[in-house]
């Protein structure tokens, strides 16, 4: 049992991308997601540590350029700010861009005359840059503490965590004497008296690397070719471990139905958890995790390098055009990853109107859960070889990006009518991602839990298929009945009642589309292992999938309703309604519509 | 051009690569505060870095940090090269 002294609350505020959530992670041993681009949290955060038998209780606040609030985020930082109910507050500075950060530190202490902390984070990128920070001096001018800090490498928060304690404990001086005069004069004074340029360009390798992935002619392809290449290492590196999965898979089935057949276990309960609940899970894990496993810590490589926020200024034209706000390139990358985080980032977006545009067509496009489906799609009808694979999936995020762009605009045109507004988009210098470090995040935080939900809902969905295939009515199974039910509406879309009926089960993880269906078309006891790939195939073909099949089951893969989970977090986003069930039918609509369409056009051409 | 003479033109105009100093905001610019905040304040210096395509975004190098914003919005500020 550990008795603290006391108890502390302190709260960390600062621009966009200066290392707030780093501070924080690093004091508490959490694992706030942190990404090179201004806006990556957009929630408050709370974490604890302990620190000499006192307890602190330590908030993580979104990034903010002013205390004149833009935007509703921003009035909940700065109203928290000015409210003065914590202990501490530490301001985190930039020390590369120090000009604008003591702007930001000066007028927040207007407000806030005691308990300032200024933390001058990223001292290590200064000194790389030849920009050497007099902290002591700056300390003295100010009358507030000024710890210099490297918070990715831990460097200074010892002290920092010292000069916290000694602010909660002995209270700090009132800094209202020097805050006296006018502010810009004062940051000004501050900026030549406490930093020291030794180079006369700081960034010189960052615009370098900007003429390239910033140009008119290059920007662009740079970004295809390297979606392509993010497409073609996660199929090439999935191949192996998912064969390997499947085998081991197998042979622990066949070990299970002994084991169960030992155990004189009844056949009709082995056949529920083998060939139900089995099969399933086993199915999800062998096929939907290596793809997951690959493509998310690559995605955060990207994220973490500084390219996101590049993209958006290429693309910032094409989504001007659509009358929607530049930085929904950002939520669109996000939507990759996953959707619901897709859905919650678009905070970044300060107009009501663009932000709920972002928000309704963000499931248009793939998140990390669909992408096996599709690849596993792609795999089986269209293309042997994964540069082939590559190359189809590019096609897919292109049309669903197209797709996006059309609906924003229809959007725009229609329910959501107005104004664009403004843009202003910071493009932060490039930083070396931590390889290993994001690699280890991105599994555990991200597939492992992913993969957790997936495999929550498939047991449930794996044993419900199975007793609704085993309990009869007349001579059919009820099974039998709900896909003869859904059937004609599956074959107005090119598909059949079971995939519909996978679909409408994998409302709660799309991951689990696929082996739903494969569950259906067999359930009856003719799948007695997991099928590989190809046997897979065979099964579909036997079921009578055609090309057509398959391209609209990509189509509607692409587009339907939105997960469970999304739909929520859309509901928590807007606190509406209409707004959220708009969200549910745009993407379904878009579904049916093409769907309808490439089937149309398959059965005029065979 | 003469170098002497103060040349006033928008930062949309202002040739990529120059060293623009700041004059004046036009009100109805809808993110004037942001852009104050961010650097954009009359008798700051920015630099015009690049264009995207068509013209828009342009990116500045402001206060230490790369800022882009959209050229009509470029257009309504109006600074001294
Ligand atoms: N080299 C170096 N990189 C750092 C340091 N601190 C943070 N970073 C990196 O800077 C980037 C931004 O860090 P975050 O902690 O996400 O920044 P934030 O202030 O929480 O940003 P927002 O949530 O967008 O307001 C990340 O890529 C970090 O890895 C540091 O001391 N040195
Ligand atoms: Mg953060």
């Amino acid at each position: 049992m550990t008795e603290y002294k006391g108890v502390y609350t302190i709260a960390l505020t600062g621009n966009p991308n200066v290392g707030k959530s780093t501070v924080f992670n690093n004091f508490t041993g959490l694992h706030q997601h942190t990404g090179n681009w201004p806006g990556k949290t957009v929630e408050n955060t709370q974490g604890v540590y302990k620190y000499n038998q006192n307890k602190y209780i330590i908030m993580d606040l979104p990034g903010t350029y002013s205390l004149t609030p833009n935007s509703a985020e921003e009035q909940v930082t700065s109203d928290y700010v000015k409210s003065g109910e914590y202990d501490a507050l530490v301001i985190v500075a930039d020390a590369t861009c120090m000009e604008r950060n003591i702007r930001f530190a000066l007028s927040i202490m207007q407000y806030v005359q005691k308990k300032v902390i200024i933390c001058v984070n990223l001292i290590d990128e200064a000194k790389k840059k030849g920009i050497e920070i007099d902290s002591d001096k700056m300390s003295e001018m100010l009358s507030v503490p000024v710890i210099k800090t490297a918070a990715r490498s831990g460097k200074g928060t010892e002290k920092l965590k010292k000069e916290i304690e000694r602010i909660c404990l002995a209270g700090s001086k009132d800094n209202t004497e020097a805050m006296k005069g006018d502010i810009a004069q004062l940051s000004e004074k501050i900026l030549k008296e406490c930093c020291v340029y030794k180079n006369s360009s700081t960034d010189k390798r960052d615009r370098r690397i900007d003429k390239v992935l910033l140009s008119k002619r290059f920007g662009i392809p740079v970004m295809l070719l390297m979606l392509a290449l993010v497409f073609w290492i996660t199929i090439t590196g999935a191949n192996v471990p998912s064969e390997l999965l499947n085998k081991f898979f197998r042979v622990l089935g066949d070990k299970l139905r002994v084991l169960l057949l030992n155990i004189h276990c009844p056949d009709i309960v082995i056949s529920a958890l083998i060939d139900g609940v089995y099969n399933a899970l086993t199915w999800i894990i062998s096929v939907m995790l290596p793809p997951m496993a690959i493509f998310f810590p690559m995605f955060t490589l990207l994220e973490d390098s500084g390219y996101l926020p590049r993209i958006a200024f290429n693309l910032d034209s094409l989504f001007r055009r659509s009358k929607a706000h530049g930085k929904q390139s950002l939520t669109i990358a996000m939507g990759f990853g996953c959707n619901a985080c897709g859905v919650t980032g678009c905070r970044i977006i300060d107009s009501k109107r663009e932000r709920l545009i972002a928000i309704i067509t963000n499931s248009l496009v793939p998140c990390n859960g669909r992408f096996p489906m599709l690849i596993a799609v792609t795999a089986m009808f269209f293309a042997v070889n994964s540069s082939m694979q590559s190359l189809i999936l590019l096609g897919l995020i292109l049309l669903s990006v197209g797709v996006t762009l059309l609906c924003s605009k229809i959007l725009a045109k229609t329910v959501l009518k107005g104004e664009e507004s403004s843009f202003v988009l910071e493009l932060p210098p490039y930083r070396r991602p931590q390889i290993g470090k994001v690699i280890i995040r991105s599994i555990f935080d991200r597939t492992i839990f992913v993969l957790l939900r997936a495999m929550a809902a498939a047991a449930p969905a794996g044993l419900l298929i199975w007793i609704l295939a085993n309990t009869n009515i007349g001579d059919t199974s009820v099974l039998m009945h709900i896909t003869n039910i859904l059937d004609p509406f599956g074959k107005a879309l090119g598909l059949d009642g079971a995939v519909v009926c996978a679909f409408i089960l994998g409302f709660p993880a799309n991951e689990i589309v696929l082996p739903l269906i494969l569950m259906i078309y067999t359930c009856g006891g003719s799948l007695s292992e997991i099928p590989d790939i190809m046997q897979f195939k065979e099964i579909l073909l036997s079921n009578g999938w055609t090309l057509t099949t398959a391209i609209c089951m990509m189509i509607f893969s692409l587009f339907h309703f939105p997960c469970s989970t999304t739909c929520l977090t859309i509901w928590k986003e807007t606190k509406s309604k209409k707004w959220t069930a708009l969200s549910f039918v745009t993407p379904l609509i878009v579904g049916i519509v093409l769907c309808i369409i490439v089937h149309f056009i398959s059965v005029l051409i065979f | 051009m003469d170098m002497n003479a103060n040349t006033h033109i928008t930062l949309r105009d202002a040739p990529i690569g120059a060293r623009c100093m700041v004059c004046d905001i036009d009100d109805g610019l809808a993110v004037k505060n942001r852009l104050t905040e961010l650097g954009f304040y009359s008798g700051a210096f920015v630099d015009k870095l690049y264009t995207g395509v068509g013209g828009s975004p342009i990116a500045f190098r402001v206060s230490g940090a790369v800022i882009a914003v959209r050229s009509d919005d470029a257009d309504k500020i109006i600074a001294e090269i």
